[in-house]
């Protein structure tokens, strides 16, 4: 207790601290308020996943059926099928999508002609604010087996034309390219803030003990970038089952439902088409759960190695 | 809007608000039981007969909605097809069996290489094939939309279409017509159809009769397709052995109704006012209004009888002033009511084209008008969660096969494996609705004018 004291700042202290937080906390406010009303508050609705919910009987008068929804969804062949695409889907993005705006924002940085690296990262961001319905006409004109540029190429060289979208080994694949095509740009931005942020008498010291540029990588740049990515990986990770639905949905077809229908198509056509709000209320509470198990276990063994974590 | 349970005085339902969330929410208590409304009516009893609104009694037996009229426009579905090229590469015959019509395909294709010939227009949200998509089918005796339920007359059950043997070979030429890329090699995928349609030598899709045009259609951007014309094929004279049911081939008789509803909010402070609006909605003078416009404007009198303005007629469709627009509010009349001004509009810009086009419908709409209601019409049927929740995927699923099956995917024998396992999965979805309707009062069915069996 008397070492609590000693650790308290003088009054005038106490005071200015309070003055500066409370102008903090009014800065803050707006989004609190905006994080308050759009992801607290529907945290209310989550108790239609235990109802068969009608919205004009309310969540107070519609009838509770337990875990009903639960039992449906989880002893469903058709659930487990969308959740292994979702699995699979996710982890390519981890592996790649994720890691694509990290090299890509580590090779920007070694372009020395300041007038080419800005056309080139401005050029790089643009994807970013096309919406899906476009990228999806663009990639499926590019990949067309009639007329599409990648099948006119490879004409070229005598390859038959390949209706590459409607083939279930290269559709995961599309999804991921273009996913890395749309967001590189995009995504490295955070990265590019890291890297400019390191000390360049680092590199200086460096280069004078001798290193070469792969070495200056390796040993500064990238343990420099390292807080960030192991924030936005750990981010990533939470949302590895929030596969998008737009990028899915506007690239999908018949003939690849087997292997790119995800859980955001899945719970589409249950809950806008068929209307079953509860059901699908269920599904994305258990996503969010299994989301926040992920979270919560790749925080801990992030801490555990590397120290690094997000609380 | 309904999701959010917070709903203006009067609500317009339609699609799938239509058919499964409105009444729901009628069963919920979201809207007002017109009944009484309805016994005292001025205008609406003189639109919709107590026999419609049987029709659409709840399952409670009050009536939530006042439905829409749907009368006097062509009834069934059947091709609708380039003509200019029936002209062009059949001696101005239409074809007259399945097979004159792959040979059609063929010809055209040999003449335009370039041709698209059979296109597709993909529906993500259930049954893949559509309009072009649908053609092959058409003449293998199935409906216009694919993927659902049809009447086995002669064992007085459903059945999707899928598991049918009319289905499985449909399907074996249609992987014959892909192969000979007389079927779009993108059809799995193709999403701009309205696009392929006027710039690639699309030859036929399946439609209603109701949709032929009456008028010419005319392209700026594309001048060579005005010369396109569009129009209902002669039925067949003869359809292929493995076809059951030819007589409802063009579509069965429809209830007179059409899938639009006009309800009363239980919210709504004044419904008497609200009923009062929907009075109005049913009056004549609202009609005409609605029809024809304004004297003057919209159309004059000449010899007594209304003539349409044509200029007003021709305005684009974005025009504030365009007159078309208010066809919209003939929710409780029925937009066939505009049928009477667009022949008159039509016959005044082209009377040899509009001719025509009416008179390519009649022979699908003397057949369809003769043949019966068949079960499928039997109203009050509410799917269960299950039905519901798997109907969809069901769709989907045998898109998939199908597809896969026509780009030679799939094997003979792991197509016909394939179906097996489907109907294993999904058939309980017919055998749902068949128990409904073997056990509704056949009585109650016939004086509907429903009949369960072709005799």
């Amino acid at each position: 207790m008397a070492k609590a004291k000693e650790l308290m700042p003088e009054k005038g202290m106490r005071v200015r601290n309070w003055k500066t937080s409370m102008t903090l906390t009014v800065l803050m406010l707006p989004a609190m308020i905006l994080l308050a009303v759009f992801n607290y508050g529907p945290l209310f609705g989550l108790l239609m996943a235990f109802q068969d919910y009608s919205p004009f009987k309310g969540v107070f008068n519609s009838p509770w059926v337990g875990f009903d929804n639960f039992v449906w969804f989880l002893t469903d062949a058709k659930f487990w099928q969308v959740f292994r695409n979702t699995v699979i889907i996710a982890f390519y993005d981890l592996i790649f999508c994720f890691t694509a705006p990290i090299i890509f924002a580590i090779l920007a940085n070694e372009i020395r002609n300041m007038a080419f690296k800005r056309v080139m990262q401005t050029i790089s961001y643009l994807p970013h604010f096309l919406s899906w319905v476009v990228i999806g006409g663009l990639v499926r004109s590019l990949l067309s087996p009639t007329s599409g540029l990648v099948n006119n190429i490879l004409g070229v060289f005598g390859v038959e034309p390949i209706y590459f979208i409607t083939e279930a080994s290269m559709f995961r694949p599309i999804l991921v390219i273009t996913n890395i095509w749309a967001s590189v740009g995009w995504s490295s931005i955070l990265y590019f803030s890291v890297i400019s942020g390191i000390d360049v008498q680092l590199y200086e010291a460096a280069m004078i003990d001798g290193a070469g540029r792969i070495k200056q990588t390796w040993h500064i740049t990238l343990p420099g970038m390292a807080s960030m990515i192991v924030l936005l990986l750990l981010l990533q990770i939470a949302g590895m089952f929030n596969v998008g639905f737009d990028r899915v949905y506007n690239l999908y077809n018949p003939t690849v439902y087997e292997v790119g229908d995800v859980i955001s198509t899945y719970t589409y056509r249950l809950g806008i088409e068929q209307h079953e709000y509860s059901l699908t209320t269920a599904i994305t509470l258990t996503q969010s759960v299994l989301g926040t198990i992920l979270l919560v276990s790749a925080n801990f063994i992030s801490g555990e190695i590397a120290g690094l974590g997000l609380y | 809007m309904i999701a959010g349970g917070d709903l203006p005085d009067i609500v317009h339902a339609i699609g799938t608000s239509y058919s499964t969330t409105a009444p729901e929410a009628a069963r919920d208590g979201a809207f007002v039981n017109i009944g009484e409304y309805y016994a005292n009516s001025r205008n609406v009893k003189n639109v919709i007969t107590e026999e419609m609104m049987e029709w659409v009694k709840e399952t409670d037996g009050n009536n939530y909605f006042v439905p829409m009229k749907y009368q006097g426009l062509p009834e069934g579905s059947w091709l609708i097809a380039r003509y200019d090229l029936v002209e062009q590469y059949n001696n101005g015959e239409w074809p007259k069996t399945m097979e004159e019509w792959v040979s059609f395909f063929q010809t055209v294709k040999e003449n335009i290489p370039d041709a698209l010939v059979l296109s597709n227009r993909l529906n993500k949200s259930g049954y893949a094939l559509t309009y072009g998509g649908r053609v092959v089918y058409r003449l293998f005796g199935l409906p216009s939309d694919g993927g659902g339920l049809i009447w086995d007359w002669d064992n007085q059950k459903f059945e999707n279409e899928f598991v049918t043997e009319e289905y499985k070979e449909a399907t074996k030429v249609m992987k014959d017509l892909y192969e000979q890329g007389i079927l779009d090699p993108e059809f799995a995928t193709t999403e701009d159809w309205f696009d392929n349609k006027k710039t690639k030598n699309v030859v036929a899709e399946s439609n209603a009769a109701n949709q032929v045009l009456l008028t010419r259609t005319t392209y700026d951007d594309y001048p060579e397709a005005n010369s396109q014309e569009w129009r209902m094929a002669d039925p067949l004279t003869e359809f292929p052995d493995v076809v059951r049911y030819p007589e409802v081939a063009y579509g069965t008789l429809t209830n007179g109704l059409s899938g639009h509803a006009m309800y009363i909010s239980a919210s709504c402070e004044n419904p008497d006012r609200a009923w009062d609006v929907l009075e109005v909605m049913a009056s004549e003078d609202f009609r005409d209004l609605c029809v024809w416009g304004l004297e003057g404007y919209s159309y004059e009198v000449v010899d007594g009888e209304k003539v349409p303005i044509v200029e007003v007629f021709n305005l684009d469709a974005t025009d504030p002033n365009v007159f078309r627009w208010q066809r919209q509010f003939l929710t409780i009349w029925g937009f066939p009511s505009y049928r009477e001004y667009d022949e008159a509009v039509a016959k005044l810009q082209d009377e040899e084209f509009a001719t025509a086009q009416i008179e390519s419908t009649e022979a699908v709409d003397e057949i369809a008008s003769n043949t019966p209601m068949d079960p499928s019409k039997i109203p009050g049927y509410i799917a269960s969660d299950d039905v519901n929740r798997k109907d969809t995927e069901g769709k989907a699923a045998m898109s998939t096969i199908t597809c896969n099956y026509i780009m030679g995917r799939m094997s003979d024998a792991d197509f016909d494996q394939a179906i097996a396992d489907w109907e294993a999965e999904y058939g309980f979805i017919a055998e749902e609705k068949t128990e409904y309707v073997n056990s509704y009062d056949k009585d109650e069915a016939a004086a509907l004018g429903i009949r369960y069996t072709l005799d």
